[in-house]
């Protein structure tokens, strides 16, 4: 690596600008420092001392139209890619002009305006999503290139495997940056896998990879620009794997006995930044005082970014709901009406189709009438067409391009979506059974629910996850038979949509698809040959309406999915006995109508709750506390709730019976509801 | 003439507080930026502080006590 730095150096121009760059992020990397030294600044840094030359190469080779997404220790690519200082700093302090207004703070800044598109605090996160930057890229024929930066760390977890291999199967136009600092937070790259030569994984993936001396900024440019004129002309991806050290612990303040200590001493010696001074004075590139100069220059700019984070503004108490979603008013267990704005008339036509056709239908429509939509998921392309042939015929029609099959790689195919909606697409990925979301939850419920608030609102998610339920459909067993909207319900940012009927199902995806923000789409798999009246054409519903599927005054029975039909059947048998139930389904579960919910348990007084998610801890208990906080002594009796035993599914069909509630069960616990009250 | 408080510093995750062990500079001293400040007892390890700016130091922690994260230990006055 020696020979490398004494490489001809590129023309005065760009070795000042990597001067430049270099000189600017060791100022603040110092200031930073400073100022937790001060105890002024209060969080865990994680200093990027030693891999300046990599920023110094993306601000040469990487332009101000491509995108980057970089991890935590990332400070040096923030300021590579062209982040205003002030609004870094400002965030750092936690103040309203940051990148994030405060919101976000040093490990989630993103400046979309300078194509810094995430930067996120779990390791390897942002690779899959890069994938999906590039794609939108390419279906759009642009000719964008994605960078996405993480640590030596990251090539050792599941989402860089299937991401790189996504990448290449797609001939995707991203650069995999691994910046090898040798550590992974306190443990060495030797103790961490056997091969550590990183790049050389790329060979697994039928990918071009290479090593470049990551503390050389000359070097650095040079590989990037390869890479970048690869992806430019289709080649595809590129993981190029910087090697450096790190030139201190893994954070600010954190030991450093853990590193070798000789080799610590030699990456000190041979630190970038002053090696590259000395190489350009020694080569006659420039002179000191024009090296001064920048020095200086960057030192101001990095003071007055500090000056101007400690005068400004903490965000107001106002601000804490902000940017969950892009409407405000849909914070669930607010009582607010919801925007009913962008409901399409319904048609007076109808037509009578399955629950899946309508899926179907409903995916058509969206593919035909904008560009944007795209599918992907595992088997959905034809002659498949799906597990359950929801999607059979869309990749006839609209091709493989819009109708991508991929392989079984939840974290990949959750990412891609993510990262291309990031940018206005509007994808539908498909994760075949709702268990399945165990897989890449970190990709959901860390990334698509909370990049709009991370960020501050200055990105969102507008994907659509769409996934099947598949209790009660006969011998699934424990991983495939789960609901599992609740661990969706408990994270802000994610709308949690659940449909009942073939119309539904069609007016909610649709809704969902053209939605600003991340929903995720449960599917039945009871209900799927189901059929019903299906309105024609462009027909929505919007998010967060319940619907009064039968009206009574005795009793309100709440619902959705598949619990729809089998409260319907209690509701008949309990009318022979005198007792008018109102069957209430909620299908939307965020945001909630929560003015409807609580306008049909005032009116009967009496609630039995009904989901096929196990009981305890299920949404149901959240519905019974905000009808108790909002309606207590109006109550005839304590609200009821029916839900799953407290088990894994099990796979006989006659214990799977007692496992899921039913219409029995629900009128059992109607039944006594009544009598406790009378 | 600008002065910057020296605070307790958040060293680790799990710090609450941290005993000032010594002064490394005297009180009335002229520091500058980067040098080592004072030593600092953090759950049994020892780290050096170094000093965020250049001036006139001031003392207004007390050697071998315990302040929480955050506490005001001293000031630097630039002259």
């Amino acid at each position: 690596m020696n020979q490398a730095s004494e490489a001809e150096l590129p023309a005065t121009d760009t070795c000042m600008s990597l001067f430049r760059t270099m000189v600017r992020v060791a100022a603040a990397d110092n200031a930073i420092k400073l100022g937790l030294s001060a105890g002024e600044l209060q969080f865990q840094y994680y200093p990027c001392g030693g891999q300046e030359a990599i920023a110094a190469g993306i601000s040469v080779a990487i332009s101000e139209r491509d995108y980057l997404l970089t991890t935590y220790r990332g400070i040096h690519d923030i300021i590579a890619k062209g982040t205003p200082m002030r609004e870094i700093m400002a965030e750092l302090y936690g103040r309203r002009s940051g990148t994030s207004k405060g919101k976000g703070g040093p490990m989630h800044l993103s400046d979309p305006a300078s194509g810094l598109m995430v930067t996120t605090g779990i390791v390897g996160a942002g690779i899959p999503i890069a994938n999906g930057l590039a794609l939108a890229n390419q279906l759009r024929r642009g000719d964008c290139v994605t960078a996405v930066s993480f640590g030596d760390g990251a090539a050792n977890i599941g989402a860089f495997h299937e991401a790189l291999n996504l990448a290449a199967l797609w001939r995707l136009p991203v650069i995999f940056i691994c910046q090898n600092n040798q550590y992974a937070e306190y443990t060495s790259l030797r103790e961490s896998t056997r091969n550590t030569n990183i790049a050389a994984r790329a060979d697994a993936y039928g990918m071009h990879g290479l090593q470049v001396d990551g503390t050389d900024p000359v070097a650095v440019t040079e590989a990037l620009r390869t890479a970048a004129e690869r992806a430019r002309a289709g080649e595809g991806p590129t993981l190029l794997e910087a090697i450096c050290h790190r030139l201190q612990g893994h954070s600010f303040g954190s030991e450093q006995t853990h590193m070798d200590q000789d080799a610590l001493a030699d990456a000190m010696e041979n630190a970038p930044l002053p090696t590259f001074r000395q190489r350009l004075l020694r080569a006659g590139a420039t002179e000191e005082r024009a090296l001064a100069e920048i020095e200086s220059e960057a030192r101001r700019e990095v003071e007055d970014a500090m000056d101007f984070a400690r005068s400004d503004k903490h965000p107001a108490k106002e601000e804490l709901q902000v940017d969950v979603f892009g409407d405000p008013a849909l914070i669930p267990g607010n009582v607010a009406k919801v925007s009913t704005s962008g409901r399409r008339q319904s048609p007076a036509k109808t037509e009578d189709m399955t629950f899946c056709a309508a899926i179907n239908q409903s995916l058509d429509i969206a593919l035909d009438s904008d560009e944007g939509v795209f599918l992907l998921g595992e088997d959905i392309q034809d002659p498949a067409g799906g597990i359950v042939k929801a999607t059979a015929g869309l990749s006839t029609k609209y091709g493989l391009d819009r109708v991508r099959p991929t392989p079984i790689s939840e974290q990949a195919i959750v990412g891609a979506a993510l990262g291309a909606s990031l940018v206005g697409m509007k994808p539908v990925a498909e994760i075949m059974i709702n268990d399945f979301l165990a897989v890449c939850m970190d990709q959901v419920t860390n990334h698509a629910a909370k990049l709009r608030y991370m960020s501050g609102g200055r990105t969102n998610v507008p994907m659509t996850i769409r996934t099947m339920v598949a209790g009660s459909v006969g011998s699934f067993g424990a991983q495939h038979s789960q609901s599992l909207e609740n661990w969706f319900t408990h994270t802000p940012g994610l709308k949690v949509i659940y449909p009942s009927t073939p119309a539904e199902a069609k007016g909610l995806l649709l809704s969902c698809i053209f939605d600003e923000d991340p929903c995720i789409f449960f599917e039945s798999m009871r209900l799927y040959f189901n059929s019903g009246p299906v309105p024609e054409g462009d027909y929505r519903i919007p998010l967060g309406v319940a619907d009064i599927k039968r009206p009574g005054d005795d009793l309100t029975i709440l619902c959705y999915g598949w619990l729809v039909p089998e409260a319907l059947s209690a509701a008949e048998a309990l009318l022979a006995e005198g007792v008018n139930a109102e069957v209430l389904d909620l299908r939307s579960l965020v945001p909630l109508d929560l003015e409807k919910i609580l306008a049909s348990a005032a009116k009967t007084g009496r609630v039995v709750i009904a989901h096929s998610a196990i009981e305890f801890c299920g949404f149901g208990a959240e519905l019974a506390a905000l009808i108790h906080k909002h309606l207590h002594a109006q109550l005839k009796a304590p609200v009821a709730r029916v839900g799953a035993a407290y088990a894994s599914t099990p796979f006989a069909q006659e214990l799977e019976a007692h496992y899921f509630p039913g219409a029995n069960e629900i009128k059992a616990a109607a039944t006594e509801l009544i009598a406790d009250s009378r | 003439m600008t002065s910057v408080i020296l605070r307790i510093p958040q060293m680790a995750v799990s710090m609450q507080n941290g005993t000032l062990l010594e002064w490394h500079a005297d009180d009335g001293a002229d520091v500058s930026e980067g040098q080592a400040l004072y030593a600092l007892e953090i759950e049994k390890t020892v780290v050096d502080v170094e000093s965020p700016t250049s001036g006139t130091l001031k003392h207004i922690g007390k050697q071998g006590e315990s302040y929480e994260v955050g506490a005001i230990i001293g000031e630097i006055t630039a002259a």
